[in-house]
């Protein structure tokens, strides 16, 4: 019997289509986030909020990742014209997006006319913090209603954002929910990310969260 | 489940370079970081069921798993945490200095390390 040394990474091929996408992006001075949260947190709400800001302002396409469903495209659509929606249903119904699906996707966008591109990732808080999709930042979602111990039940996900965005905020008066352990249990798993507490209902804290868009694709 | 098919098209390509069959494989050892998020048990069971569908019926797999390291960004002071993030009491700010800005240094690991091969 002979053991044989390998040593080879099993998300590089997944990571080397994401540093391409990357490159993509770069050449054409487009932002890329990647929104993650579980399902039901108000991604998809909160972009509705996002682009009818935008409008007129910054040129935006939006991904839209879901297993099954062209749902989320079509709320999308009447806020922004390059809306592009992924059913990973057509690849075995991952629960994640992968790089290679979000390389595909940009044949579908003039790039040349578009400023910022948001991913919005598959509704799960554990796997699309493993897969890189080629974004400049991840952007996680969190609802008042999941509870405060969400960072530290899946803290990795947690630990990777760049921005956590903690939503529903209109629904604070109506829960039991205690705001300072909120606080301090997104800064016992990543103290360096921006918090912004915001409702897409009531708009309360929607010009932070545009201002860190706008300001972070610079 | 993805991860498993991937893994085996990996070692397919491993024997095929060399020129192994593959009925001669019968070890893969492969490396989970804590910070993946991948349940060992459950690799190894669509690792399991992948390998099978393509022909390595005397393969088996053995996952070694690699602690969550961090390094403080304050004093330096690098510690390994052998039960990864998560539970009431964690938290990744430093327990000598306080500073709470460590760097991951370890747990992101997802390799396949090596094979076995018979004779």
């Amino acid at each position: 019997m002979a053991e044989i040394e390998i040593v080879k990474d099993i998300m590089e091929e997944n990571d080397e289509i994401a540093r391409e996408v990357n490159g993509i992006l770069n050449s054409k001075n487009i932002y890329c986030i990647n929104i993650i949260s579980s399902p039901g947190a108000g991604k998809t709400t909160l972009l509705e909020k996002t682009l009818a800001r935008l409008k007129g302002r910054t040129e935006c396409a939006v991904i839209e990742g879901d297993i099954s469903t062209p749902i989320d495209r079509d709320r999308l659509l009447p806020h922004c014209d390059s809306v592009y929606q992924i059913n990973t249903d057509t690849f075995g119904g991952d629960c994640h997006l992968s790089a290679f699906m979000i390389k595909d996707a940009l044949k579908e966008f003039d790039l040349d006319k578009i400023k910022l591109l948001i991913i919005e990732n598959v509704g799960n808080l554990i796997c699309p913090a493993d897969f890189e999709i080629g974004e400049h930042s991840k952007v996680l979602l969190y609802s008042l209603t999941e509870g405060e111990d969400k960072p530290l039940k899946y803290p990795v996900s947690f630990n990777v954002a760049d921005a956590i965005v903690v939503t529903k905020m209109d629904l604070l008066p109506h829960l039991e929910v205690d705001m300072a352990k909120i606080t301090e249990n997104i800064a016992k798993v990543n103290a360096r990310a921006k918090v912004i507490f915001v409702s897409s209902k009531s708009g309360e804290g929607l010009n932070e969260w545009i201002d860190y868009l706008t300001t972070a694709k610079k | 489940m993805g991860l498993a098919a991937n893994v085996i098209d990996m070692v397919r390509a491993e024997l095929e370079k060399r020129n192994i069959d593959k009925s001669r494989l019968t070890a893969v050892k492969i490396t989970v970081g804590k910070m993946m998020q991948i349940v060992p048990d459950s690799l190894k069971f669509g690792l399991e069921i992948a390998s099978r569908a393509a022909g390595m019926h005397n393969a088996e797999f053995v996952i070694k798993e690699a602690p969550l390291k961090v390094k403080c960004g304050g004093c330096g002071r690098e510690e390994c945490m052998q039960r990864g993030a998560g539970g009431e009491d964690f938290s990744m700010a430093c327990k000598k200095c306080g500073a709470n800005n460590p760097q991951i240094t370890g747990g992101r690991e997802f390799t396949i390390d090596s094979i076995d091969v018979a004779d």
